[in-house]
């Protein structure tokens, strides 16, 4: 037995360090052609493993139906899987499924960083990144050709809520712009720089005055001292971009320093979580969170096929994932990612090769997506058709208050019950 | 000025924390000589514990303390018998590797079976504050810093007071030598690693109301209990305590003169100073 152990122990980190890195496959093969290789990277380990497996479950779902409708260009999909946890692995597992598997096309990928990872690897061979996760600007601003992100762009986000706070919150609160303001905090990464970048642009632009802005590691205990230096430039509005994890402590901590501000207003991932009202409880009522469209109703979607294969989804991920009341948001668009490339883009590119992809990825023109929005690609592979809404936290759900087509409710607690006197 | 001592304030409690995730880590490498990688794991493992007993029990940390500390004792002496007691003789590098795997085997583990949601307790107390004065306190955090300065402290009186205590150290200064006095050195090996953990496990409890488990919460934790080990002088318990209070007031500073971003940046900065102008650690014997 004594000798066993260490062989055991050896065994059980080699099996766990390695689980979900291998090429799990999915589809079926075409009876008489290759089938067309597609890849998923998402962190399936790690800090994201949540979101990154029911990620890949929504690309497998679209994989699936696409499958059942014919495939692409007549060919079966086959769907390899890769796990992510970080930017430096998503480089090498991108560089599996290129340069080994033979991918023509990767869907992914969750976090902006592993996007601009992966972007760097598909832009040597011609390889396709469809980017439903990662919302970082630099992504498409750094002259990517065969990168193709199908939500908005963090900068656009962060002005969605911007704009929003100094068009409607502004009267509601009944502070004239020239006297709004506005503090910024958001986590360091690319995708929390790049968002407050964008708030932060927009609030100057419309004349509101940016008191504070500061930024923080999400590995952060202790949001004391970030705190107290917010409260002392007394903001009306807090323009927030955090992580789930991080986004408690920093309302915990508001809280405790009886310094909640008259508006909170999230800018996606940690505000918009489930888990962000579930763990805060009530008080969450009147907490704002811009972010992508998530589960529209279904009389949205006008056309009756988009409307059938929207509410297939939907029924399919949530049979995997019993404990789930809604879709994710992070799922969703990666099942828009997938479906939309594979059922409206693909079928219009004359052939598989690169530069076809391209031009029907730029070419093509939608009204609508299963988000809600359309597809319009501008030449840095960005679709201008993608917006946010700003949604609030109502009695533990995300109700929709902008657009006004999107609409499904109206705003409540401006300024929050909770905010300090 | 009131404004600088709430700060200050802060940054003590959060010390408080550190200082109690360290002296575990330095009482194991004091007197073991092991370093232990996987220290973090075991502040999860213990989170995670203080969850369920919350969420399928219904006892709140500070209720289940004493059962949290009996379950990470007996993890602590049985890591300790089945993996650590192997590699007493073997070299430092394979010591490393060791507890480095173990580590990734924990994670890994924590990821497979309890996926990566984050767990949060919220009690009452969670968002409570306590006045003192013009200072705001979480009460929380209060509760934290008493007990782990209490433990800390018992833990150093242990040391000098009590005859298992002298031993330990004995064993620490000379371990053949305190073998030939009479001193049984695997069990008091077994007793430093399974009191380490139990502190560290102490640790884990006393976040747990203020901070969410999830598998990989422990390396938030450990790479800042390491360099407050070494700014405190790699073995000794006063030193630990006064490192990880240090560490909790750089950062606390740090983050209201300079900005949360640079927290980190001001306790490495501290780490490298000390290590040039007392190579030792501010505790350590030259």
């Amino acid at each position: 037995m004594k000798k066993f152990l260490p062989i055991l122990l050896i065994l059980v980190l080699l099996a766990t360090t390695f689980t979900g890195c291998g090429g799990g496959t999915g589809g079926e093969e075409g009876a008489d052609s290759e089938p067309f290789k597609v890849g998923a990277i998402y962190p399936l380990s790690g800090a994201n493993a949540l979101l990154g497996n029911q990620c890949l479950t929504a690309v497998q779902i679209a994989v699936d139906m696409v499958n059942e409708a014919g495939g692409v260009h007549g060919r079966q999909v086959e769907l390899i899987e890769a796990d992510a946890p970080d930017p430096t692995v998503a480089t090498t597992e991108a560089g599996r499924l290129v340069d080994q598997q033979g991918v023509e096309v990767i869907f992914g990928s969750l976090a902006s960083g592993n996007a601009i990872a992966i972007a760097g690897v598909t832009e040597r061979t011609g390889v396709s990144l469809v980017e439903s996760g990662g919302v970082a600007d630099a992504l498409t601003d750094s002259g990517f050709q065969n990168v193709f992100r199908i939500l908005d762009k963090g900068s656009l986000r962060g002005a969605t809520g911007a704009n929003y706070v100094g068009t409607e919150l502004a009267d509601m609160l009944g502070i004239a712009p020239s006297d709004m303001r506005v503090a910024i905090i958001h986590e360091e990464s690319s995708y929390g720089t790049s968002v407050a970048d964008g708030a932060e642009a927009k609030a100057k632009e419309l004349g509101l005055n940016v008191v504070a802005r500061e930024h923080y590691a999400t590995t952060i205990t202790d949001m004391s001292a970030l705190v107290l230096k917010i409260n002392e430039a007394k903001p009306d509005v807090l323009l927030s971009v955090n992580y789930i994890n991080d986004a408690i402590l920093l309302v915990d901590t508001l809280k405790q320093y009886n310094a909640v501000p008259k508006v909170f207003m999230g800018l996606g991932a940690g505000t918009t979580d489930p888990n962000f009202a579930a763990t805060i409880g009530a008080d969450s009522d009147g907490f704002f969170c811009t972010d992508m469209p998530t589960n529209l109703p279904l009389d949205v979607f006008t056309d009756e096929e988009m409307r059938a294969t929207v509410s297939a989804f939907r029924e399919a991920f949530l049979a995997k994932f019993p404990d789930l009341l809604n879709v994710s948001i992070a799922a969703e668009a990666a099942f828009a990612g997938a479906y939309t490339f594979m059922n409206e883009i693909l079928p219009n590119a004359e052939t598989l090769d690169p530069e076809s992809i391209r031009e029907a990825a730029l070419s093509t023109k939608l009204d609508m997506t299963t988000l809600g929005f359309g597809w319009d690609l501008g030449d840095d592979g960005q679709n201008y058709a993608a917006s946010a809404n700003v949604n609030q936290w109502q009695g533990g759900e995300v109700v929709t208050i902008a657009p006004d087509k999107l609409k499904n409710g109206d705003v409540i607690n401006v300024p929050l019950p909770i905010a300090a006197e | 000025m009131e404004q600088i001592l709430q700060v200050f304030i802060s940054g003590i409690f959060s010390g408080g924390i550190y200082a109690l995730v360290s002296v575990g880590l330095a009482l194991i490498f004091g007197i073991i000589g092991l370093v232990n990688f996987a220290h973090g794991e075991f502040l999860m493992l213990s989170m995670y514990f203080a969850y369920w007993m919350y969420n399928i029990i219904g006892l709140d940390p500070y209720q289940s303390m004493l059962i949290n500390l009996a379950i990470m004792a007996i993890i602590g002496y049985l890591t300790y018998k089945i993996v650590m007691e192997r590699v007493l003789e073997a070299n430092h590098s394979i010591q490393i590797i060791l507890t480095l795997a173990l580590s990734m085997v924990l994670q890994n583990l924590a990821l497979m079976l309890w996926k990566a949601d984050y767990r949060s307790i919220r009690i009452d107390m969670t968002t409570d504050t306590t006045y003192v004065g013009f200072l705001t306190l979480s009460t929380p955090r209060i509760v934290a810093f008493v007990i782990a300065i209490g433990a800390s402290v018992l833990l150093y009186l242990f040391l000098q007071k009590t005859y298992t205590g002298a031993a330990m150290r004995a064993v620490a200064q000379n371990g053949k030598a305190a073998q030939l006095m009479g001193i049984n050195l695997k069990r008091t090996y077994g007793l430093a690693f399974t009191i380490g953990i139990s502190l560290v496990g102490l640790a884990g409890l006393l976040l747990s109301p203020i901070y969410p488990a999830f598998p990989l919460v422990g390396s938030n934790f450990s790479t800042l209990a390491f360099i407050v080990v070494v700014i405190g002088g790699l073995t000794s318990i006063p030193g630990s305590i006064m490192g990880g209070l240090l560490i909790g007031v750089v950062e606390s500073f740090a983050g209201y003169f300079a900005g949360p971003a640079y927290q980190q940046a001001a306790y490495f900065l501290l780490f490298i100073l000390v290590l040039i102008f007392k190579p030792n650690g501010l505790f350590g014997k030259s």
